[in-house]
């Protein structure tokens, strides 16, 4: 793949919307070419180019930076750690391929899309491009502390949201969302027939 | 593993995953991981995401956009071609870089418009000093007198990878280029370590021309390129030159050091060059 390529489908990421990203793509790039003198040859043309793509975007879109949408989005409300049961998590993968169920997969870019900008781009970046956090941390011009929590966030709210589409089509039995799994969650797939077992042998 | 014990671990299992955590801490994960089923079918969710995400992300530019950047690049490289002019007379090495800005990999175009270092070749003679390198003047030997190769086929060349200690790939110069044809391969010993000697023809109008790859491991083979010309070139660079009549150009790229020498032009060279490390 060449920079264009990743650069295209970031953006397209980013914007939403392909007419939009091919001009922060072009836009982006005009700026690299403009400001060449700038790069260091020998250090990381890539990620020096992503930086560019996203103050661009930034300044196009999104005058107030990416840090806003932190306050009103899923954020304030943040995500326990803890997750469904082992064999509910298990049966949203595909074990060929390693990815998840292709009817949940075909779900991942509308909810990804739906996800704050700046948890999207740090998703995108680090499990996409395959950049290190240190990367990450210099293209969104922020610490790597908030590089660490955007990932953790970002994939946990892309799980939680995978997950009740599944829920939905009925992939999964039904199980709430709890900050830890239940004790005996190895077996119980179902925490809700497991409590009011409990609640009948108490 | 006690829910207790997971409540440690459950928000580094995405460092843990992006191998971002220290050594140590690596480890301890992973010794937990090991022994917890939660733990472990979190990680590998994370997992299924990330290859989802993959499918999901990743596509190609299209094809207008491509053209319009090329017009855009052209149009850039004209502006710069213009104010270099006035900076200096005479002749700049633009002219045959706008060519190169029209191919569709950017990174190439890229590479070779980067202006600090092609500012620096348009001194023109510097660039074809002698390289007072033995290492890269005993390569070039090599070239203008080859040895027949040991294997031509490509499985066989493949296998020479496990003599050089890094992969040895024949195919992609070839595979890219209808007019590059593969001579064969063979194992070279080079200043006590060895190094794969891969030749190839190009044809270039009624002109056969000859390119010898040498493929080595960088940490085992240093290649004094000082006198090199640089060009970035994606996330390496490429050093070019002249040394005894040649073109001469050496780069890394993924722990793979490679050096090239040929009977075709510098800018060919580099194209060559960038070919053999691409995958």
């Amino acid at each position: 793949m060449s920079y264009m390529d990743a650069l295209y489908g970031v953006a397209c990421r980013l914007t939403r919307n392909p007419t939009e990203a091919e001009d922060l793509v072009q836009d982006a790039l005009v700026k690299a070419m403009r400001a060449r003198d700038q790069f260091q040859a020998g250090t990381n043309l890539k990620a020096w180019l992503f930086r560019i793509l996203t103050n661009t975007f930034i300044n196009k879109y999104r005058r107030g930076g990416l840090e806003r949408s932190v306050l009103e989005g899923p954020d304030a409300d943040p995500l326990a750690d803890g997750w469904v049961s082992a064999s509910t998590m298990r049966q949203l993968r595909d074990p060929e391929t390693m990815a998840l169920m292709p009817i949940v997969e075909g779900e991942v870019r509308r909810a990804l899309d739906q996800l704050p900008a700046e948890f999207r781009l740090a998703v995108v970046l680090a499990d996409v491009e395959e950049f290190s956090y240190e990367e990450i941390a210099d293209i969104m011009g922020c610490p790597i502390g908030t590089v660490m929590s955007r990932l953790h966030r970002g994939r946990k709210l892309l799980q939680k949201s995978l997950y009740s589409h599944a829920l939905a089509l009925g992939i999964v039995k039904g199980e709430d969302v709890v900050g830890q799994p239940a004790p005996t969650a190895a077996k119980a797939t179902d925490l809700g027939a497991y409590r009011a077992k409990k609640r009948g042998a108490a | 593993m006690t829910a207790a014990g997971c409540r440690d671990y459950t928000h580094l299992l995405g460092a843990f995953s992006d191998g971002e955590l220290e050594p140590e801490k690596q480890l301890e994960v992973e010794s937990h991981v090991e022994c917890c089923e939660g733990c472990r079918e979190r990680v590998q969710l994370d997992e299924a995401l990330r290859q989802s995400l993959k499918h999901t992300v990743k596509q190609a530019a299209p094809e207008a956009l491509r053209a319009r950047m090329a017009a855009a690049m052209r149009g850039e490289l004209e502006r710069g071609n213009a104010r270099e002019d006035q900076r200096k007379k005479g002749g700049t090495a633009w002219r045959t870089i706008v060519p190169l800005a029209t191919a569709a990999a950017f990174a190439l175009a890229w590479g070779a418009m980067s202006r600090g270092p092609i500012a620096k070749s348009t001194a023109g003679d510097s660039v074809h000093a002698g390289l007072g390198d033995d290492l890269l003047a005993d390569l070039v030997a090599e070239h203008s007198r080859p040895l027949p190769p040991e294997r031509t086929d490509p499985q066989g060349v493949k296998d020479l990878g496990q003599y050089v200690g890094v992969p040895v790939r024949p195919s992609n110069l070839a595979d890219r280029r209808a007019n590059v044809h593969f001579v064969g391969g063979r194992v070279l010993p080079v200043h006590q370590e060895r190094a794969a000697m891969l030749q190839y023809t190009v044809v270039q109008g009624s002109e056969t021309r000859r390119v010898s790859v040498f493929i080595f491991d960088p940490r085992r083979i240093q290649v004094n390129d000082g006198d090199l010309t640089p060009h970035a070139v994606g996330t390496a660079q490429v050093r070019v030159g002249h040394s005894n009549g040649y073109s001469v150009a050496v780069m890394q790229n993924d722990g793979v050091g490679y050096a090239l020498a040929s009977d075709m032009d510098e800018d060919d060279t580099v194209e060559m060059a960038v070919a053999s490390g691409a995958q």
